[in-house]
């Protein structure tokens, strides 16, 4: 009978952990298929500071299985940030581990963005210290219903420290733009992204833009390389120190805003 | 008596023995605290007074040793050095602020609150331009010293005596703690969780955050250091005249210190007392010298306290604290302790004192396939990557490129990352480079290269041990600066270790410290240091006029050896050894001198080196002669390349031609160069025929490049001197400009119309409409003239970003000789009016930018259409009243259209360009409309003259008062007094005011 009692106990919290699961397989709109791989630890006590790795996928609605975004990561750990020579608990980091994130756009879902008669297909970048913390809290807050325990918004973080970054945008499965570095950094105290250790962004013309430093200017979508640069189209190499493009790896002059002003923007624009 | 009596009576005697008897610590600290964290400026404010209750209150015998008390009161009177608003006189940054009409607006000060934080605003000292305008009340230089001295040095004083008051012992640590819901306040609300009006609201702290003794010292240091800055500035004359145009020639960029302060000045920079200041600089940096080693203490004790908070480990976790050291950090915060340490030493002592500057660590690693690689990282003082931050060289180049140079060293964990890069021009490219380190940083293991450029791939496997380290050292004694000490009784007067500085403002070789005598040591400073190690730092290079000397017929044969040369064709002598120390065996490429001639046909010049160049390298050497001290391949520049690739000699000459499309490119003339190299010198001759442009005015510029037999950057030097060929001439006109108010007019030569800036050839400052002189043009000089002066004159010194007046059309001058009658127009913005189309010319050569405006009234709505008559590539903007402040802008490929809702009523500014470099006057036509129509008498409003408010009244009447029979152009009607446009303001323009008499708008 103890047995029996038992047998039943655990059949319950078994089904109960498959029933989370399919609630969580299930939770979006769109087919949403959260992988685990492995495992991550379970803890069912105190928060912790780290998770281990973890994907997440979303596809469109018909049961074809087009991907619509792809998000995953080696593990997330959070620890107190620098302050000078000194460490501080007041502010934390968190470090994400190989980060990977797809979107992929259908011009027949035809609610994208369109500015300046181009299709916004940057949503992600545009403001990525939000949406990576938005991204991040999203899969603390599932794994929380799994006893995870492991909630963002009770640490204190102000900096993003991405290692071995990579990003990729689809339109129609064709690439738009791609990103991949050793390390990626977005702050709260500045504005954008900074790219850093071997940066290649493909454009999809097959355009490659190589160098070791790049500041991805979120709000402006250009990317300013700070370094020495080879372009790559079609096997033409240009190579030279700091250039500005635009995502599509177009070059953009710098233009006075005034003659004897110091005052200078970028357009990108052609010159004759 | 009942119970119920008893009750009362005891309740009675409760609550009045509740107010009579003694208060506690907490009574203050809590509700104090709470006020403190709230976010509010008030609530600051309310605690730091209840904070002092605290320590003031008589009944309250634990509260004046309260060591919790004492420190909120300092933090919070920390706080209050900038934000205290009271009765007194001013000691606060707000209160400071005020006194120059800015004032802070907004309660909230923490980022929970963002966006509705603090602000500051200057609303009432904004002129009709939206500028700020100094108020005439503002404190001057006095009065802000009175302020320092007695009000802000003694807050802090205060502040460090609280500080001095809490004691820590090691039975009794001093340890307070920052609760969740305090810290909250350092946040944004930016998301569900941290929202308290949200279901899933959670605190952000799972614990309270640990603030100790580590804290207190840390804030003693940053207080006293502070302290020290303010007193010690007060030590030197600083004085120079309010009505000198100094900032005038700032604004021109003519301003020259030695000209045009030091010797104006014989005082500046003086210790005091001097003839402007009474006040005993010696004894202030005797006081300050105190304090800073009493700063240096502080910081010391801080670090070591804090570094030892968890001995033994465990006592005490240090990952709750507002501030810790992490192990893993030790080698930096010891490095730090050490520096502190020596200063203090030093100062204590009177004693010079080593210092590391450099720190260089060596490893040798070895690929896959055998190559040896040396990897040489260079660190700062604190353990940081250097500026040159070392380089990664291959024995071979059998499995990879090299050498490289290594722009960035990461250190995370044990993991090492290294960015490289080599800059070759048209051969550049980049590397990556990851490894392991060991625990003891004693060898490098799972190396991997990754590169990019002319060259693609990856190399894996790279491993190798930590061969040596170097630290390299300089002397410093802080000693003379602040005196009283037996060596140096008198501290040294900064003006003195200034050197000779040249027109340009650069400093001269052989003059650091010019006012001792070209000390080196500056005084004693920098021990070590003399006149070459200066010279090699800081690439000093030599200025002034030379004229090429007249080589006798025969004299020169281009052999490649220069005994044929004499001393007085030597126009520049280099020292010898300061190419990069990373590479002193590569010879051929630290230059040692360069000579120059001519003869009726031929232009000759030759290079010595220190050493021979090696056969087995490849060497370019660059002779560039520009008309820009700044820009050396500006429009029009010459440059001379001779190259030596294994052994053969070639020359060729280039000229960064100015094409009619806008771009300054360079161009291979072709020119026949007869050259020769021997060794260690290089000749060279070139036919004048054969040179597109004359020499006089140019300025030289002489480098090396030195690359390995793979084609990689090896070595080389740069000298870009100020020495300028003889030969030159002036330029001379005149400046008009009809709207003139105030200030000076800039006016400038230069070469390429497309970069004005960047081509700059001379430049002068006129202090009003009138004559000028360019000097120090070259005879023979092709380029362009022209004048600017800002929009709005040089009264408001917050003014000097708006628009530049330019002229009607820059001026072609072609200078054969001293040219006179260059006479310049200013354009003043040509104003729309309403419903009437405007014609303009616009010519990115000549008319680069056109300027309209128009004014607006709150309220109105107007459009702005731009038609393009021939000016197809036309695009225009709209500014805000500070013809600084693009609002709008119309992209080139987009209907020239602006719709504008006026909120504030004023001068708007219109601005046309060209989207493509057109280098011909093309046509435009320009209109604005509006849904007002304001009656033309309206000239101005209640606030002020040349503000529309569509009504006409007495505001007006005053304003046209102003301009009453004042001469009147048709680009500047007078303000718009000059209704009927006459050229003069008469009855005329008063009968129309008249007319319009209380007539308001529609």
């Amino acid at each position: 009978m103890v047995g029996k009692a038992r047998f039943i106990k655990y059949g319950v919290f078994l089904t109960g952990w498959v029933f989370l699961f399919a609630i969580l397989v299930f939770l979006s709109t769109d087919t949403l298929r959260i992988n685990y791989s492995p495992l991550p630890a379970v803890v069912f006590s105190q928060p912790s500071n780290r998770i281990g790795a973890f994907s997440y996928a979303s596809y469109r609605p018909g049961g074809d299985f087009e991907p619509k975004l792809f998000i995953s990561f080696d593990e997330i750990l959070v620890e107190n940030n620098h302050l000078g020579i000194f460490k501080s608990a007041l502010h934390q980091v968190a470090k994400i581990d190989d980060f990977k994130f797809s979107a992929h756009h259908y011009s027949e879902d035809s609610t994208e963005t369109v500015v300046d008669g181009t299709v916004d297909y940057l949503p992600f970048l545009s403001n990525l210290q939000e949406q990576i913390r938005a991204y991040v809290e999203l899969l603390w807050y599932e794994l929380d219903g799994w006893g995870i325990n492991f909630d963002i918004s009770r640490f204190n973080v102000s900096e993003l420290l991405i290692d071995d970054f990579a990003y990729s945008v689809f339109s129609d499965s064709n690439l738009v733009l791609s990103i991949k570095c050793n390390r990626a950094r977005a702050s709260y105290d500045s504005e954008g992204l900074e790219l850093r250790g071997h940066v290649v962004i493909k454009a999809g013309d097959a355009k490659v833009l190589e160098a070791n430093r790049i500041k991805w200017d979120c709000e402006n979508k250009k990317f300013i390389v700070k370094s020495v640069y080879a372009l790559n189209k079609g096997n033409v190499i240009k190579t030279g120190r700091s250039i500005v493009l635009d995502y599509e790896l177009e070059q953009c002059f710098r233009q006075k805003i005034s003659n004897n002003q110091n005052m200078e923007e970028d357009k990108c624009l052609a010159k004759l | 008596m009942s119970r119920k009596a008893v009750a009362i009576v005891i309740l009675g005697v409760c609550y009045v023995t509740s107010n009579c008897s003694a208060s506690e610590p907490n009574d203050y600290l809590v509700p104090g605290r709470a006020l403190l964290f709230d976010g509010s400026l008030s609530g600051m404010r309310g605690a730091y007074a209840l904070f002092d209750d605290g320590i003031k209150d008589a009944n309250c015998a634990e509260c004046t040793a309260d060591r919790e008390l004492r420190f909120s009161r300092a933090l919070a009177g920390t706080v209050m050095l900038l934000f205290a608003d009271d009765d007194q006189p001013v000691n606060s940054v707000l209160e400071l602020a005020r006194e120059f009409g800015v004032e802070l607006t907004g309660e909230q000060w923490g980022p929970y609150f963002e966006p509705n934080t603090l602000c500051y605003d200057y609303n009432d000292v904004r002129n009709q331009h939206n500028i700020y305008e100094l108020p005439d009340t503002a404190p001057d230089k006095n009065d802000l010293r009175n302020i320092i001295d007695t009000s802000l040095i003694p807050e802090i004083d205060k502040i460090i005596e609280d500080l001095n008051s809490i004691t820590d012992l090691p039975g009794d640590r001093f340890r307070t703690y920052l609760q969740p819901d305090e810290l909250r306040i350092f946040f944004h609300i930016d998301s569900s969780f941290a929202d308290p009006n949200s279901p899933s609201y959670a605190p952000r702290f799972l614990n309270p955050l640990e603030v100790d003794y580590g804290e207190v010292l840390l804030l003693k240091g940053v207080l006293t250091r502070l302290k020290v800055q303010l007193q010690a500035n007060n030590a030197y004359d600083t004085y120079v005249d309010p009505n000198d145009n100094l900032l005038e020639k700032y604004y021109a960029n003519v301003l020259e210190y030695d000209k045009d302060i030091l010797q104006v000045y014989p005082e500046f920079l003086n210790i005091l007392p001097t003839g402007n200041d009474s006040n005993d600089g010696a004894a202030i940096l005797a006081q300050a010298r105190d304090e800073y080693i009493e700063a240096i203490n502080f910081y010391i004790d801080a670090i070591t306290y804090i570094e030892n908070e968890d001995n033994p480990p465990g006592t005490d976790p240090q990952d709750d604290e507002l501030l810790y050291l992490d192990p893993n950090d030790k080698e930096v915060s010891d490095a730090v302790i050490d520096r502190l340490t020596k200063v203090r030493d030093s100062l204590l002592n009177d004693t010079a004192d080593l210092y590391p500057v450099k720190k260089t660590k060596i490893y040798e690693l070895v690929d896959p396939c055998s190559t040896t690689w040396t990897l040489t990282l260079n660190y700062d003082i604190v353990e940081m990557s250097a500026s040159r931050p070392g380089s990664f060289v291959a024995s071979d180049n059998n499995s990879a490129p090299s050498p490289w140079k290594i722009t960035y060293i990461r250190q995370d964990g044990n993991e090492l990352m290294i960015e490289m890069d080599y800059d070759v021009p048209g051969n550049m490219g980049g590397a990556f480079f990851t490894g392991t380190l060991s625990s003891d940083q004693n060898t490098i293991s799972d190396g991997e290269l990754s590169y990019w450029g002319p060259g693609y791939g990856t190399l894996g496997g790279f491993a190798g041990p930590f061969i040596s380290t170097e630290l390299i050292e300089r002397q410093l004694d802080l000693n003379p600066l602040f005196g009283s000490t037996a060596r140096y009784p008198g501290p040294v007067n900064p003006r003195n270790l200034l050197p000779e500085f040249d027109k340009f403002n650069s400093a001269l070789p052989n003059t650091l410290g010019h006012g001792l005598g070209n000390d080196a040591t500056l005084g004693g400073i920098l021990p070590d240091m003399n006149q070459y190690e200066w010279q090699k730092e800081l690439n000093l290079q030599p200025s002034g006029l030379i004229y090429l000397s007249y080589a006798s017929p025969w004299q020169i044969t281009v052999d490649g050896n220069l005994y044929d040369w004499t001393y007085d064709q030597m126009v520049f002598e280099d020292i010898t050894g300061e190419i990069d120390e990373e590479s002193e065996d590569f010879n051929g490429v630290d230059i040692k001198a360069l000579y120059m001639a001519y003869d009726w046909d031929n232009f000759y010049g030759a290079i010595e080196l220190s050493n021979n160049t090696d056969i087995n390298n490849d060497y370019y050497y660059s002779l560039y002669l520009s008309y820009s001290h700044e820009n050396r391949s500006a429009g029009d520049a010459l440059k001379i390349t001779i190259v030596i690739d294994g052994g053969n000699c070639y020359g060729y000459l280039y000229h960064a031609k100015i094409y009619e499309n806008g771009w300054t490119m360079w161009e291979n003339t072709g020119a026949q160069i007869t050259r020769a190299s021997d060794g260690n010198s290089i000749e060279f001759s070139i036919p004048f025929s054969e040179i597109p442009s004359y020499l006089p005015g140019r300025y030289i510029t002489i480098n090396s490049i030195g690359y390995d037999n793979n084609g990689f950057f090896d070595n080389g030097e740069k000298n870009k001197t100020h020495l300028q060929i003889g030969n030159v001439g002036t330029i001379s006109g005149e400046v008009t400009y009809d709207c003139y108010k105030t200030g000076p007019i800039v006016v400038e030569a230069y070469t390429d119309p497309a970069d004005p800036e960047g081509s700059l050839v001379s430049r002068t400052m006129i202090e009003e409409p009138g004559p000028y002189t360019l000097e120090s043009i070259g005879l023979g000089w092709y380029g362009y003239v022209r004048a600017y002066t800002p929009l709005f004159g040089f009264d408001n010194l917050f003014e000097m970003s708006a628009l530049e007046v330019l002229p009607e059309a820059v001026l072609p001058v072609y200078l054969m000789a001293s040219t006179t009658d260059i006479d310049i127009t200013l354009e003043h913005p040509k104003r729309l009016k309403k419903d009437i189309w405007q014609s303009g010319e616009i010519n990115s050569k000549t008319k680069p930018v056109k300027w309209h405006y128009f004014d607006a009234v709150e309220g109105g709505t107007y459009t702005i259409d731009l038609t393009p008559i021939t000016a197809s590539y036309a695009y225009i903007a709209l500014y805000d009243r500070d013809a600084s402040t693009e609002l709008i802008e119309v992209f080139p490929w987009d209907t020239q259209h602006i719709d504008f809702s006026c909120l504030s009523s004023g001068r708007y500014y219109v601005k046309i360009q060209n989207s493509y470099y057109e280098p011909h006057d093309e046509t435009y036509q320009i209109m604005m409309s509006s849904d007002l129509t304001c009656p033309q008498a309206d000239i101005a409003c209640a606030e002020w003259a040349g503000v529309k408010d569509c009504k006409v009244d007495s505001h007006d009447l005053g304003a046209f008062a102003t301009h009453w029979l004042e001469d009147c152009s048709a680009s500047c009607p007078c303000d718009g007094s000059d209704f009927d446009e006459s050229g003069e303001v008469n009855f005329i323009d008063f009968a129309i005011l008249a007319d319009e008499w209380m007539l308001s708008g529609i």
